[in-house]
């Protein structure tokens, strides 16, 4: 890589560096193209940088790599029988939802809160890719207490929070969580039932408990969820 | 219609990506002895060995340059794979197939040259991968391939 960089350096017409933005910007052809990257000596430059040969070792791996036969790994193999989920966490619950019935994981972005709606559980309009989505607290729905006693400090960063998208009964709902950690893939046999002895209204919303590393994970019933986001936006 | 771009030589020339299997990086490619020019040899892809043509010896009569920008594109070539090996295969285009004109330069010796069409002042040839090898080289090629696995299991058998 760094031989690649030095190629670029010392090309003689490396003219964003002198009169392109990085360099004075006097080139003519700036205001057309307005950044050198939509200009196209730029894109030769940068096509001139793989016509050089590879690596040392480069094509031996490569050939090796593709010579192996195509198979999934047996314990993780995408079957049937197996789901895909998105992990997130709420205050410091953890739960997960099927990652088919989400859309997107957005960024945390302003929530509007709509005139005439202080029902607790719906917190306003959100702009996700040019569409308005209702907001929805899942906190609420799923009865999750608000700590009284202040987070640890890596679980109070505000640049975790993320937005999650649903595709729900009628229209999209947007979530928003405290942290997303990614998604899992799921044997039948990673399902633990819930305890019968909660007794607490986000148990009717819970199907399975997962159990990650240190981590207790409640797999969210969609069906039972996005009825109640229905009867809260009723 | 989306199109792989390539060069052999100086001229341009593009794939459309139905034909397309799979652009590899350039592999180590085994030489098959006495084979025609123009055929590379074979590699092996996914444990099937798959024969090569190197597209610039095949026309120009030299190797493509070994560069990381030379690359290996797997297409269908009737019910087998074939390897093409192609400089400069990093770009792609969309284009209708309805902007392709005809060149009007007919050419026995290459009948894999296809209609024409302009990306950025210059001129791109499509390429029709069916009708890249004479049938005495394609005959000659998958016989070859055949003969490879057939000796390949015969030694796992031992």
């Amino acid at each position: 890589m760094a031989s690649a960089t030095n190629t670029l350096k010392s090309a003689p017409d490396d003219c964003w560096n002198h009169i392109g933005v990085h360099g004075d910007r006097s080139c003519a052809e700036l205001e057309r193209h307005i950044h050198c990257r939509h200009c196209p000596i730029f894109a030769d430059a940068a096509r001139a940088l793989l016509d050089v040969p590879p690596a040392a070792g480069y094509s031996r791996s490569a050939t090796e790599f593709f010579a192996r036969p195509a198979q999934a790994e047996p314990e993780y193999a995408v079957g049937a029988d197996t789901e895909s989920v998105i992990v997130f966490r709420l205050q410091a619950e953890w739960h997960a939802i099927r990652t088919a019935a989400c859309l997107e994981v957005a960024e945390s972005r302003p929530i509007h809160p709509l005139p005439h709606r202080r029902n607790g559980a719906v917190l306003g309009v959100v702009n996700v890719g040019g569409a308005l989505l209702v907001c929805v607290s899942l906190a609420v729905i799923l009865g999750v207490t608000p700590r009284t006693d202040p987070p640890p400090a890596q679980l109070r960063h505000p640049a975790v929070r993320r937005l999650l998208v649903a595709r729900g009964t009628g229209n999209s709902v947007a979530f928003p969580v405290d942290e997303v950690l990614g998604t899992e893939r799921l044997r039948p046999r990673d399902l633990k039932r819930v305890p019968a002895t909660i007794v607490h209204a986000k148990i009717v919303h819970t199907r399975a408990l997962i159990a990650l590393g240190d981590k207790t994970v409640g797999l969210l019933d969609e069906q039972q969820l996005f009825h109640a986001v229905e009867r809260a936006l009723a | 219609m989306l199109f792989l771009k390539f060069r052999i030589g100086e001229e341009d020339y593009a794939l459309d990506a139905p034909q397309i299997v799979e652009i590899l990086p350039l592999l180590e490619v085994t030489r098959v002895p006495r084979a025609p020019p123009g055929i590379a040899g074979l590699v092996s892809y996914r444990g099937k060995p798959v024969p090569v043509v190197d597209l610039c010896e095949l026309t120009l009569g030299r190797p493509a340059l070994p560069h990381i920008s030379t690359r290996l594109i797997l297409v269908r070539y009737e019910e087998n794979l074939l390897g093409l090996i192609a400089e400069r295969a990093t770009e792609i285009m969309r284009r209708d197939a309805g902007s392709f004109v005809e060149s009007g330069i007919a050419s026995e010796a290459a009948p894999y040259l296809g209609p024409i069409t302009q990306d950025g002042g210059r001129l791109v040839r499509w390429i029709k991968a069916q009708k890249l090898l004479p049938p005495a080289i394609s005959s000659v090629l998958f016989r070859q391939a055949e003969e490879k696995a057939w000796s390949t299991q015969e030694s796992q058998r031992c």
